[in-house]
């Protein structure tokens, strides 16, 4: 469908010499740090230098030395441990929200695109009515009747990113119900689940992942937010954005202990996006304008 | 046209009418009960029974969604359960402050994001193209929270040049005030300006190769003439959509930047109340925002409709 547009950034690739392959190696960087940044969220717990919730081990506030390499929070904990369990977390929600998001947003998607009629209005409907509040809201909404938590979080990110997913499944497979291979397969004889379990999600599997690693992304970030407005994990337990609402003031006695979470954010998210462009780029060149799911 | 104006007016209507039920009706799912929270510790039945008449709690949750959204159409937005003052006079007070913060993020945003779109898919490929694409992709990448308290340790507090933070009225000195609201301002603005610059960058890619560009290059035109008549007035049409977008982010950008800055507007009033499960506060507050948001929405589209008449004709 797309083979010769498809071809062309890997024929740049496959050019010889050093700059190339140097290049090449680059590309797997975000890859790589992504890789990092799951372990650490699975391994985190033993590779905690200190106790990250023994408050008072040290004296609060001290700088970056060989003990505590990002200096203690307020309460003498070490920032270090504190980041890596966040990891957990912030990473652990991502996680979770992207697959939720998708196992429950792709098999509406392949639904709503396939049957359309009255299931593909009732879920747009329905898409639309939770697309109709500011993001945010719903989730604070949300986060009101469950009790403020990590899995509340998770809860409320699916719930508001599982209408793009929707949409954007559905409008893929309205694409794909109008090429030549889905009328072969029924003219074969392929029943409606085989048609689009092994025909019609395979040819959307580029584009759902480059759904996926927005979402992911954005996750990242709303959870950062949500913590950082208290609606997160509670403490002791502490997510990247908790971590930084737990040092707004701090900022000119304890540089560190704001820098280093929103570095961690930022830098799991650029990952996730260069990861997102790449795919797009050369599994799909078709979906250069990009999806945005917004908070 | 006058159709298209009707049939967008009604759908927003619908959708508000919805919506308010689903606040309403989330909101009263809550597990937590707000009467036994006001008494805490000093819990009594009889009180309890008192209290759930005098607020109307005891009645049949449509009586009460009824009640609500009649007395919300009459301009009385009902009580706060933690500080007991009229939830109407406070929002009142607060929504030009949360105006004033929104409109001037967007003429900031607005004031960054063209002329570096402008210039990026002007000079695609070059440096400026890549500053901007560079700069674009990291603002888009860090939370927005994050970027408020960095301006607030750096430009707040270690420089001194600006106030940290909190709310300075106009009526005490407009300078002050206005000095007051320049970071919040600012990080309101970056992420949408990043947003706005990128669609506008790709969108004049796009229409720089188009036929009439290059028939007007051919007429001679001046390339200042060809780019600000011809490229922008048709670049900005997913613009447009894209403002409309991010309008909702930049509601809920309000609600978390008044809380980083202390800022006492409707986010900030709106916050306190899901921590404190204040109903009538949230329940007023979220429907404000939704109809906001709706409200915007609908003008976005009505716009749309002007600039692309094609959109008028369509669905």
């Amino acid at each position: 469908m797309t083979a010769t547009a498809g071809v062309l950034p890997l024929a740049a690739h496959r050019r010889r010499g050093f700059a190339s392959r140097v290049r090449k190696l680059f590309g797997l960087v975000p890859f790589a740090i992504l890789l990092v940044a799951v372990l650490v969220a699975i391994f985190a717990p033993e590779l905690v230098p200190a106790d990250p919730n023994k408050v008072g081990s040290a004296a609060p506030l001290v700088g970056p030395s060989a003990a505590h390499w990002l200096g203690t929070d307020s309460l003498g904990r070490d920032e270090f441990s504190r980041l890596l369990m966040g990891t957990r977390i912030s990473v652990g929600t991502a996680v979770a929200v992207t697959v939720l998001c998708m196992l429950i947003g792709v098999p509406l998607g392949l639904l709503g695109g396939y049957l359309r009629g009255a299931v593909d209005f009732t879920l747009g409907r329905l898409a639309d009515l939770i697309l109709s509040f500011p993001g945010i809201l719903l989730a604070l909404v949300l986060s009101t009747v469950l009790t403020p938590s990590a899995r509340t979080v998770i809860i409320a990110l699916t719930v508001i990113y599982i209408p793009t997913a929707y949409r954007f499944v559905r409008g893929a497979v309205l694409a794909e119900m109008t090429r030549g291979y889905v009328q072969g397969a029924r003219a074969a004889g392929a029943g409606p689940i085989r048609l689009m379990v092994r025909h019609v999600l395979p040819n959307i599997s580029s584009p759902v992942l480059v759904l996926a690693s927005s979402v992911a992304a954005f996750s990242v970030l709303a959870e950062a937010a949500l913590s950082f407005l208290g609606f997160g994990a509670q403490p002791p337990l502490a997510s990247w954005g908790k971590l930084l609402s737990d040092s707004t003031t701090l900022f000119s006695i304890a540089p560190l202990l704001v820098l280093a979470p929103g570095l961690a954010i930022g830098l799991v998210v650029v990952c996730l996006n260069l990861v997102g462009d790449r795919m797009r780029d050369r599994l799909d060149p078709r979906l250069r304008s990009g999806t945005r799911v917004g908070v | 046209m006058l159709a298209f104006i009707l049939r967008r007016v009604g759908g927003g209507l619908a959708t508000l009418i919805l919506s308010s039920l689903v606040v309403f009706s989330v909101i009263h799912l809550v597990p937590g009960d707000p009467i036994a929270t006001a008494m805490g510790t000093d819990y009594n039945p009889a009180v309890d029974r008192a209290l759930r008449q005098l607020y109307g709690l005891n009645r049949p949750l449509v009586v009460q969604y009824w009640d609500w959204l009649t007395s919300l159409l009459r301009g009385n937005f009902g009580y706060s359960l933690t500080t007991k003052t009229s939830v109407w006079s406070e929002l009142s007070q607060r929504m030009p402050r949360t105006l004033i913060l929104l409109a001037g993020g967007v003429v900031i945003s607005l004031v960054i994001a063209v002329p570096a779109g402008i210039l990026a898919a002007r000079f695609a490929g070059g440096v400026i193209d890549r500053l901007v694409v560079v700069l674009t992709s990291s603002v888009l990448s860090v939370p927005q929270f994050w970027v408020g308290l960095l301006l607030i340790g750096f430009i707040g507090v270690k420089m001194q040049l600006l106030p940290a933070g909190g709310y300075y009225p106009f009526s005490a000195g407009v300078g002050q005030a206005i000095k007051g609201l320049i970071l919040p301002w600012i990080t309101i603005a970056l992420p949408m300006s990043a947003f706005i610059a990128r669609t506008l960058r790709s969108s004049m890619m796009d229409v720089v190769s188009q036929n009439y560009v290059r028939t007007a290059r051919s007429r001679g035109l001046s390339e200042r003439s060809v780019v600000m008549t011809h490229v922008l007035r048709n670049a900005s049409i997913p613009v447009t959509t894209v403002v409309g977008l991010e309008i909702g982010g930049l509601l809920g950008g309000a609600i978390i930047v008044e809380q980083v800055f202390s800022y006492p507007g409707m986010g900030n009033y709106m916050v306190n109340a899901v921590l404190r499960r204040d109903y009538p506060v949230l329940q007023a507050s979220a429907l404000l925002f939704t109809f906001g948001f709706i409200l915007v929405n609908v003008v976005v589209d009505l716009v749309y409709g002007v600039l692309d008449p094609r959109i008028r004709v369509s669905r």
